[in-house]
């Protein structure tokens, strides 16, 4: 399976290829850590989560494709890696006395973003979501369903009002997280 | 609500990369003026990034599973794995030390001889039924078959039965050869012993010999 490969499986959400991509590295990227940074060994399992999500997450907005990827896949996901361990040895008061190696290819996150606390109460917001608006959404953005498709399966009268209802559940979401989240002033 | 529901509608599309390249200049332009869009835009790319990473959790959590699961067949494997070579050895260790025995005691296996003492004034001396008996079990050790020999010669030697052939110290000597072919090594020595104890008789010296080697 070659870098576009996975990419393509990526961006197309194969659950079975995305959990054998997910796998594939993992042991490497536990050893690669251990020997390149001081870490606590109980946060590995956790950054190499993280630096998976974000690399599907880059490639789902199209930020990372075939053809702009530069080094191969397994350096960008271990350069994010990298970089969310540097973060959380931070954030841990533990500031790395080194470097990040140059010979690892740390991706840039020039993303302003909500910030992490913000993400979190988000991811919070949205696993705890009821129903319809759970299965609204993932069926919206994960299986990437048109209105039509989702009126169907939900049995809605025609798809407008699929789209409706999905607004409406967006609606009352961004509404719940406005009271919850910490804007930076 | 109306108006709400077609910015998210275009936030969407922007999102998605589905916008014209007008719609996109345009819509572009606005977010460069108009820091709440940008945080309008922010929080719905968040909350799809949310809905993916709710998914890619479950994927993720399936997979970490599957590597503990793996985690603990692997470890069940080379426990039963290091049994099954310490048992293999533990067998090969015991099976040399068998061959060993069962070598040396056919090294000392030799036929009991019975010469019938002269009858005196024409009275005939017949075999008892214990002289049988230890025939017999020097028969089932020729054949190999070592536990019935010893059961047989262990019942005469505890035994007080008349013998006309059978001696006190043979019964001593093929009992002993008996558990050295069973691998009894310890048994075989206390018998062999026991022989060299007793007044000077024709296993004595055997005894001796074997008792040196073991």
């Amino acid at each position: 399976m070659t870098d576009v490969d996975k990419i393509l499986a990526i961006k197309k959400k194969n659950e079975f290829l995305v959990g054998r991509i997910y796998g594939l590295y993992r042991n490497e990227f536990f050893y690669f850590l251990k020997k390149s940074i001081s870490i606590n060994p109980d946060d590995i399992q956790e950054i190499y989560q993280d630096a998976f999500m974000v690399l599907c997450n880059k490639i789902y907005e199209n930020k990372l494709n075939a053809d702009n990827l530069t080094s191969s896949l397994k350096s960008y996901l271990f350069g994010v890696g990298i970089r969310i361990a540097y973060n959380v040895n931070r954030k841990n008061g533990k500031l790395p006395t080194e470097e990040i190696p140059e010979t690892i290819d740390v991706p840039h996150d020039n993303e302003p973003g909500l910030g992490e606390e913000n993400e979190k109460i988000i991811q919070k917001a949205v696993h705890e979501m009821g129903e319809p608006c759970h299965t609204i959404l993932v069926k919206q953005y994960w299986e990437e369903k048109k209105a039509e498709e989702i009126a169907i399966e939900m049995n809605y009268k025609n798809p407008d009002t699929a789209k409706t209802q999905k607004y409406k559940c967006i609606q009352k979401l961004k509404n719940e997280l406005r009271g919850k989240m910490v804007y930076q002033s | 609500m109306e108006d709400n529901t077609i910015l998210e509608q275009e936030i969407d599309r922007y999102l998605e990369g589905t916008m014209t390249a007008d719609e996109n200049e345009s819509f572009y332009e606005r977010l460069k003026f108009d820091p709440e869009l940008v945080k309008e835009v922010e929080l719905q790319r968040s909350i799809i990034r949310a809905v993916r990473n709710e998914r890619l959790g479950r994927i993720i959590e399936n997979e970490e599973k599957q590597f503990h699961k793996q985690g603990r067949i692997r470890k069940l494997v080379i426990a039963v794995g290091s049994f099954a070579v310490a048992a293999s050895l533990f067998g090969v260790f015991y099976l040399t030390y068998l061959n060993n025995c069962e070598n040396l005691a056919d090294r000392y296996y030799v036929a009991y001889t019975y010469t019938p003492l002269p009858s005196r004034g024409g009275e005939i001396v017949t075999l008892t039924r214990a002289d049988s008996m230890f025939f017999d079990a020097l028969v089932e050790l020729e054949r190999g078959n070592k536990k019935q020999a010893i059961t047989l010669l262990e019942n005469l030697h505890h035994s007080s039965y008349e013998m006309v052939a059978a001696t006190d110290p043979a019964i001593r000597w093929y009992l002993s050869l008996a558990y050295l072919k069973n691998g009894q090594k310890k048994k075989a020595k206390i018998l062999l012993q026991e022989i060299v104890n007793k007044p000077d008789n024709e296993f004595t010296q055997k005894a001796k010999n074997l008792l040196n080697e073991l």
